[in-house]
Order: structure tokens, then sequence, then C-alpha cells
């Protein structure tokens, strides 16, 4: 009976797992297909092609060097910008919005909790009204087409300060306290003490900054004018809407080489986006 | 990790104030360029560094916004914050927004002020387009009126004849319903406004005001409805044409790809007809030779088009307004046309280039359609993508069978009068 229960479950588990992954199976599989093919029918998705009165395997990987070196486009730089923009995202989100997170938990100063609702009441703006203002600013401050503007305002989120103020609440306060009486600065407290103690809320943070830094479209869009400065997402939109028809195998092949980075750092840090959510919904 | 850093700093950060080089920095807005069309994007460059040899210090910096709907967001907010840039391509569709709303400069006084420039060069009715009584705020560099595709092969093999000026809607659909047969479609619609408006315009229907202010009583007339009740029947009815899922199955255009044997497009399309994806047997599904032009089919005895262009735009606040009407100049000369134009994209703003490539049939057909050609609202209606949403949703409905025309036609004429109140 037993066993029959641990079988239906992992039936039933397996065909979830198949029935969520086959988008992912297609755009792979699609990538393969020669240039400019049309979608292919279910039976006809595996890239094959006769010899000799048989079907065989005819995969098209050089779709995909035709999108990173081929494309007229300088896509290795569009790589080489996302990465830096996102590495940069993320180490400044983790620096600035633990030290806020630790201001608003661990020192005690007056009006520490109007601190904290003012972090929590500007997350209920939706990002297009802070557009307008953030763009403005940026301007003014002469980092338009720049990696300054690609980085700095994505630097902080209310958010994570939110996130990690949830995590450190639950810290024993003991802790500090005595590392205190034996002569430990604030800083040498938040470094030494919380923040390896914080490893798995910090990896939550990292993991939906990395994603929502990497696959951000419209502020590198609005922010960036020259080709150079252009991140993955933006430049490689043009294989979306060339002239003369959609090139599925391109536009996959090219969606396959913006995903994989994400899906690696999810697969990875999986269980840490189950965590953040877990601390968003507590207290 | 501190000396990867410091190099990202030097280099890229250094771009805070980007190092002109003394240059005179020219920036000029497109929308994307041709992702897989290296001849194209390969002419353009080649034509840049001409002007750019011709007019030393001077550097044209090409700045191409990816997809059409954050073309017209992001230059509305670089207008807001001055970060325009000096030329805008302006794009008919959407070019009523940037003409209204007074960011574009004049360009009437520097066109009487310069003796070298004759606007008399270009067909006039595309000039109209971003006129505003005596003001003028683009010079057109290309265009394309919508047209009938068709393939020769595939009328030759059904017996059919080819389509000619003065046809009806009863004789497109007798043709498609003959060249309908198993794997081969008569006609591929696709539900996209800008394609199918022409339907209505041809049934003597328009979908607004003549002063563009109000849709009751013209998207919901008789005339819209029967022309919309055609279009139900080619898809649903006669099935001449793939219902809208199989069309977004194929993921390509069917007449490229030669399984429908008419479309409604521009003359972009011949890009992606000229490299048609090859068959089995390593020949292309669609031929060049095999695909024809034709009017559109109308019911009122004169077939009416839209025509959907291209023009050089500058910023009201320009600061190097003198080069830039230079560089508009540059790009809509005879010369430099020809050679744009060769590249097949669309057909030319000048009489000149035009009728040069006149010879090729195909070409003649679209110079004949001009003088019927009208400009889409786009250019005259602000916020006129209210207007196509709410059609192809009405549209939609219609060609699954979910409403009836009037009622669909309505309800959507009803929200645009709502969404327009409330500007």
């Amino acid at each position: 009976m037993k066993l029959f229960r641990a079988l239906g479950s992992y039936l039933l588990l397996s065909a979830l797992a198949a029935f969520l992954a086959a988008p992912f199976v297609w755009m792979l599989l699609v990538s393969l297909h020669p240039s400019k093919a049309p979608i292919p029918t279910i039976e006809r998705v595996v890239p094959t092609r006769f010899e000799e009165g048989h079907k065989v395997f005819d995969p098209h990987f050089e779709n995909y060097k035709t999108v990173l070196f081929d494309s007229g486009l300088p896509v290795p730089i569009f790589l080489l910008n996302t990465v830096f923009v996102t590495a940069c995202t993320v180490c400044l989100v983790l620096l600035f919005t633990s030290m806020a997170a630790y201001g608003l938990t661990r020192l005690r100063f007056a009006g520490r909790e109007t601190f904290f609702r003012m972090f929590w009441l500007s997350m209920m703006f939706v990002g297009p009204v802070l557009q307008i203002p953030v763009y403005l600013i940026v301007r003014s401050l002469g980092w338009l087409d720049s990696y300054y503007a690609l980085i700095v305002p994505g630097a902080s989120s209310a958010f994570c300060v939110f996130l990690l103020r949830q995590f450190f609440i639950q810290i024993p306060f003991d802790i500090d306290e005595a590392a205190r009486l034996d002569g430990a600065s604030e800083f040498r407290i938040y470094w030494k003490l919380i923040l390896p103690l914080a490893k798995p809320a910090l990896a939550t943070v990292a993991a939906f900054t990395f994603i929502a830094t990497w696959t951000d479209f419209f502020w590198p869009l609005l922010a960036t004018n020259s080709l150079y400065m252009r991140t993955l997402e933006v430049g490689l939109s043009v294989f979306k809407n060339s002239y003369g028809g959609n090139n599925w195998p391109m536009q996959m092949a090219a969606t396959v080489i913006v995903m994989v980075p994400v899906l690696a750092v999810f697969l990875y840090a999986q269980r840490y986006f189950v965590r953040g959510i877990i601390l968003g919904s507590t207290k | 990790m501190a000396a990867a850093l410091g190099f990202w700093l030097n280099l890229g950060l250094g771009c805070v104030n980007p190092k002109t080089g003394g240059k005179t920095i020219l920036r000029v807005a497109t929308w994307g360029g041709a992702g897989d069309d290296s001849e194209f994007v390969k002419t353009v460059r080649r034509l840049r560094q001409e002007f750019e040899k011709q007019n030393p210090g001077v550097e044209v910096r090409e700045e191409g916004i990816p997809g059409p709907g954050e073309y017209v967001k992001k230059l509305l907010q670089s207008f807001v914050a001055g970060t325009e840039p000096d030329i805008i391509t302006l794009d008919a569709s959407s070019a009523a927004v940037f003409i209204d709303n007074d960011v574009l400069l004049d360009l009437a006084p520097l066109i009487a002020a310069d003796s070298e420039f004759n606007l008399n060069d270009f067909y006039e009715n595309v000039v109209d387009i971003a006129r505003r009584g005596s003001r003028l705020y683009a010079i057109p560099g290309d265009f394309t009126p919508i047209v009938m595709y068709y393939n020769k092969r595939m009328f030759d093999d059904a017996g059919v004849p080819y389509p000619k000026a003065g046809w009806t809607f009863e004789d497109f659909a007798n043709a498609a319903k003959r060249l309908t047969k198993p794997g081969q479609f008569g006609f591929k619609f696709v539900n996209w406004m800008p394609g199918w408006i022409t339907w209505m315009w041809n049934e003597g229907g328009d979908v607004l005001s003549p002063n563009g202010d109000r849709a009751a009583g013209f998207l919901d007339s008789e005339r819209c409805q029967r022309a919309a009740e055609f279009l139900r029947s080619l898809v649903s009815v006669w099935k001449v044409a793939p219902s809208l899922s199989q069309s977004a199955a194929a993921g390509v255009d069917l007449f490229a790809n030669g399984q429908a044997a008419m479309e409604v497009s521009g003359h972009w399309a011949m890009i992606g007809y000229k490299n048609s994806p090859k068959g089995p047997d390593g020949r292309p599904l669609l031929r060049i030779e095999d695909v024809g032009v034709a009017p559109l089919p109308s019911n009122i005895g004169k077939s009416v088009t839209v025509m959907y262009e291209a023009g050089f735009a500058i910023g009201k606040n320009c600061k190097h307004r003198e080069l830039a009407w230079k560089y508009i100049k540059f790009m809509t000369s005879h010369r430099v046309q020809s050679e744009y134009n060769a590249t097949g994209i669309a057909v030319c703003a000048r009489k000149d280039v035009s009728q040069e490539r006149a010879a090729d049939e195909r070409e003649r057909m679209f110079l004949a359609l001009i003088p019927t050609a009208r400009a889409p609202w786009g250019a005259k209606v602000e916020g006129y993508e209210t207007v196509e949403r709410a059609g192809e949703t009405a549209m939609n409905a219609i060609i699954t069978g979910s409403k009836s025309a009037a009622d669909a036609l309505a309800e959507a004429a009803r929200k645009i009068d709502k969404d327009f109140s409330r500007r």
C-alpha cells in the first residue's frame, strides 16, 4: 500500500514536472532547427533530416554561433555588460540593504519605526510611477547612457530591506550584547556576527536581485542609447521584430542565451527563493 | 577583483561624460534595425560613414530603439527630460503624438531658405503626412502602400487569372476559394488592424469621423460591419484563410512559406520573400519571380490603400540644427536614396528614385497605388493605439464567432469614444 502511494505520488510529480519543463525543452529544440524554419508541429519538434531513408537527429548548433558572433550586433559586449551590471547591483544591494536592515533592527534611535514604515510604504508604488522621476534624477546627474544609470537606481530595494529585517529580528539580541561587552564596534558586530548568521537571507536577496536585474528590459532601454551600453535583454530583442518576419530558431537561440544563467541561478538558489517567500509572509 | 573593477571603472564608467574627442555628435534615433538582414544594415552603416567623411569632425551616432511600442515611450520620456536625439525617424503611424505636442522643429523655414532643396522632388501626399497647415515637421524618406501580394505559380496551377485593378471583394473571395486546397490557403489573414483597416475603407466605411474625434457612427457603421463580416466568412465560413490560432501556431508568414496564395502587406515583406526558407529539395518555398503585386479589392469602384512612412524630423531644441538639416538633405538626396532603396526595404518618397526603379513590374505596381494611398490615422490622431487595441479585440471576437460584427464593433466604438473623452 505504502509502495503504491509512493509510486502514485512519484508518477504525479513526474507528470507535473514534465508539463512544467515542456516549454523549456520546446525552446531548446526549436533553437536547433534550421534558421527561418516555421514553428514545428509537435511530431516534428525534434530537428531531423533524412539520410538514406532514415531520420537522423540534425541539430543546428550554428544558430548559437550566429546569434553570438555573426548577427551584426556586439552580442559578447551585451553579455559582458549584463554580467557586470548584475554583479555590481547584487553586491551593492547586499551591502546597502543589509546595513539598512541592521540599523532598523539592532540600533535604537528615535523614529526607527517611522523609518521602517517609510521603507514599507515605498513598496506600495509600482515601477512606472517612479520611472520618470528616476529618469530625471539620473539625467540631472549626467549619468544617462552609462553604467551608473544601469547600476545605481537598482542598488537598493525596499523589498530586500524588509526581507532582511524580518530575518535579523529572529537573530537573538544576546549575541550583540555579548559582543558589545567584549568591546566590539557596531560595524564589527554587523560584519562579523550578523552577516555570517544571515547567509540564507542574503542568498535569497542575492537571487531575487540577480534575476530582476538580469531580466530587466525597460529601464536599460530607457537609460542607455548607444549600442555598446545595451544589456542582453535589450540588445537581443531585435531578433523579435526584425524585418522579414519572425525567425523563430534564432529568436529561441537568443532566448536560451539570456535564460541559461537565470535558470542556473534559480536551480542553485531555489531553496532560498522558497525561504524568501516564507520570510516575507511572517511577522 | 579590485583590478577587474578598476578596469571596468576606467572603461565603462568613463562613459558618464562621453569623450567626444572634440567631435560633434549627431544623435539619430531609429527603430531597431534589421536583425537578420545584414545587407540593409551594411548599406545604412556605409552611408552614415560617408556623411562623416564629408563632414570632418562629425560623428553620427545611431540610437536603435527596439520594439515599436517602446520607441514612442522612450522618445516621449527623453523629450520630457530634454535628452532627446537630434534627429528622430518619425513613423507615420505614431507621428501625431510628436507633432501635436510641439516637440519637433518646423522645417518649412529651413526649406524656404535652402535653394539646394526642392520639396517638389517628393510625392505630395507622402509629404503631407507630417504637414499641419503651412508647417512641415518631417521630410519623408521612404514609405509603402499596403498591397495584395499573390503567388503567380499557385494562380497558374489553379487556372485562376491574376488579380487586376478593379477587382471586387467577390472576385477576391472566388479566387481564394479556388486557390484553397489541402496544405494551401487561398489567403493569409492576421488580426493586425493596420493591415485590415483597408477592407473597411474599400467597403466605403471608416473607423473614425473625418476629424478623427469619434468612432461611434463610423467603426460600427453598416459598411464596416459588412467588411468585418466578409473577413469572418473568409476564415470561418469558406475557410479560405487560416484561423487565428492556426496562423499563430505556424509562427511564420504562410505566404513566404508557400502555404498561402495571397496576403496583404507592405513593401518590407519583399525582404522576407527574397529570403524565403528552403524546402526539403533545397529550393526556396517561394520564388521571388512568382510574387505578384495587385491593388486591394474594392467594392466602391476605386481601390483605396493606406501608406506607412518613415520621415526625418528634428527635435525642437536641437543644438546642431544646421548639421541636422544637412544630414536630412544628405539622407533624402537622389544618390543616397538610390542606394538605400536598392536594399528593397520600401518605396522611395522621391519621385525620381522611384521612377528609376519602375522598370521592375512589382515596383511599378506600387507606384500606381500612390495617388490613392491615405496617411494612417496615427499620423493625425494622437493616442490612436487605443483604436487599434479596441479594433483588434473586436475583430478577434468577430472572427472566432463569439460576437456578431454589429455588437463587437459597437462595443469597440463605445470604448474608443470613452477613451477619447478622457483626453
